[in-house]
């Protein structure tokens, strides 16, 4: 077979060439803008992230400076005023006669009845012992008691949980679930019935908590959230990030609130 | 001795093909101490270079062939390229390929030289082979600096020019080497040199690229 003419050859070699080089240079100005792009993007993403982790750090202290703030009152107003009546009374012993005495020593005893139980409510409140003893079912179940006891709003507990969890993750649990309790009793306004719901599959374990109260608009409470606290929900993201469980909640305008708590890798005790 | 080169545009891209040569040998002997890990492979790849390329033009100014310096060449050139881009890559299954690659390279080089045509000739296979296990060792490192996003910026990171020159000179490279024989028997002495001067070309983006990138300060 012949050889083409050399022009047109000349034309067919330098065309090609042309349209590689052409090639190799377009290939290295799309990967630099392409780099850039995606070096922008990771960038933001760490800001967003550190900035996330910032407000989660915030959110615990703040909550732990609510708590000891909560603590500080109980004990000057309750278990402080209470043992400060009780010294005056005992005070008031050393001048009377015997039939005063046996009275105030009633009062006494029924002052001191009082703080000892504001000491044990206390105390539970800062660490439920009832968990530590008993397990997850019974705190929740203790915890549902006392809510039904000094609040209007009812809990409805349901529970299925035959394999204890270890006791940082039934702790985890039960603090998620005390402070959704809290919330639900704080804002959910008109709700009537809180249903409390620990379930145990095959593949996890689930915590739900749902209300009939008012709801909220998600959307909103999501693009607002940054700006508007919520340390309340903020630790719980902290908690059911230290579980590696997942958080789901669902809510709307009048249709009440569902929160549940996913935990899909449980390590049993 | 009698050197007969007229000076059209070929001539004096091949003067300053030299010229650019010859800097980046140099940028390479000053440099070679200087630079990191990596870029000392681009400085001895510069120094390599240089006495082969001022050897190759002086035998092809006084009308003799040059040919049968391009396997030591090829094979000099893909070994040390091999060991920058595997210091640059970091990784052993990279490693283990390249260095199989390279073996096989060799020795499929000198067997082709050895018992291929004349030393008259050019040997495109080799040429081609070079080039696609170059663009791929590229193509690695650039996808390496999409997968980390470690480089901040790409313009003063000096593997990325190294990389580019390479890029561009292979793939222009390509079509010259796979044409070279059939160029040399069909075709005029002048459209021969002007393929090779667009080569030459080739050869001065990608020295300039070594030059910039030894003489490049590193990111901190």
């Amino acid at each position: 077979m012949d050889a083409p003419p050399e022009i047109s050859f000349a034309s067919l070699l330098f065309t090609a060439i042309g349209f590689m080089l052409l090639a190799g240079v377009a290939l290295v100005t799309f990967f630099t803008i392409y780099q850039r792009r995606l070096l922008q993007q990771q960038l933001q993403l760490h800001k967003a992230e550190a900035e996330y982790q910032q407000q989660l750090l915030a959110a615990v202290i703040e909550a732990q400076e609510r708590e000891r703030e909560r603590i500080g009152r109980d004990l000057h107003d309750g278990i402080g005023s209470t043992l400060a009546t009780a010294k005056l009374l005992v005070g008031r012993l050393e001048n009377t006669t015997s039939e005063e005495a046996t009275n105030l020593t009633i009062m006494v005893k029924e002052i001191l009845g009082n703080a000892v139980h504001d000491v044990r409510g206390l105390s539970h409140s800062l660490y439920p012992a009832v968990l530590d003893r008993f397990g997850l079912a019974e705190a929740l179940q203790h915890l549902a008691d006392v809510c039904n006891e000094t609040s209007t709003l009812d809990v409805e507990l349901s529970i299925d949980y035959q394999q204890p969890l270890v006791l940082p993750q039934e702790l985890a649990l039960y603090r998620i679930c005390q402070e959704l309790i809290h919330n639900a009793q704080k804002h959910a306004k008109g709700a009537s019935l809180l249903q409390v719901q620990l379930s145990q599959h095959p593949g996890g374990v689930w915590l739900t908590v749902a209300d009939d109260g008012c709801g909220f608009d998600t959307v909103a409470l999501a693009e607002a959230r940054p700006a508007s606290g919520g340390a309340g929900l903020r630790s719980i993201e902290v908690r059911v990030q230290m579980l590696r469980a997942r958080l789901s909640q669902q809510s709307a305008p009048g249709q009440g609130t569902r929160t549940r708590i996913e935990l899909d890798q449980p390590s049993f005790a | 001795m009698h050197f007969d080169l007229p000076l059209t545009l070929a001539a004096l891209l091949s003067y300053l093909s030299i010229l650019v040569i010859a800097v980046a040998g140099v940028s390479g002997l000053i440099r070679l101490k200087q630079v990191s890990h990596s870029l000392r492979v681009v400085a001895m790849l510069t120094i390599f270079e240089l006495p082969l390329e001022l050897l190759g033009e002086f035998l092809m100014l006084t009308h003799r062939s040059n040919l049968f310096l391009m396997p030591i060449y090829t094979i000099g050139e893909l070994g040390l390229l091999a060991l920058l881009y595997h210091r640059t890559l970091e990784s052993s299954t990279f490693t283990r390929w390249i260095l199989g690659a390279v073996g096989l390279f060799t020795i499929y080089t000198i067997f082709d030289s050895v018992f291929g045509p004349g030393l008259h000739w050019f040997r495109p296979w080799q040429q081609i082979l070079q080039s696609l296990l170059i663009l791929t060792m590229v193509s690695l490192y650039f996808l390496k600096l999409l997968n980390e996003l470690r480089v901040n910026y790409l313009t003063r990171e000096p593997m990325f020019w190294v990389s580019t020159g390479l890029l561009i000179y292979f793939l222009g490279y390509l079509q010259i080497a796979l044409f070279s024989n059939y160029l040399l028997q069909h075709y005029s002495v002048q459209f021969n040199r002007n393929v090779w001067a667009v080569h030459t070309l080739l050869s001065i983006v990608l020295h300039s690229c070594y030059c910039l990138a030894l003489w490049m300060r590193p990111q901190r």
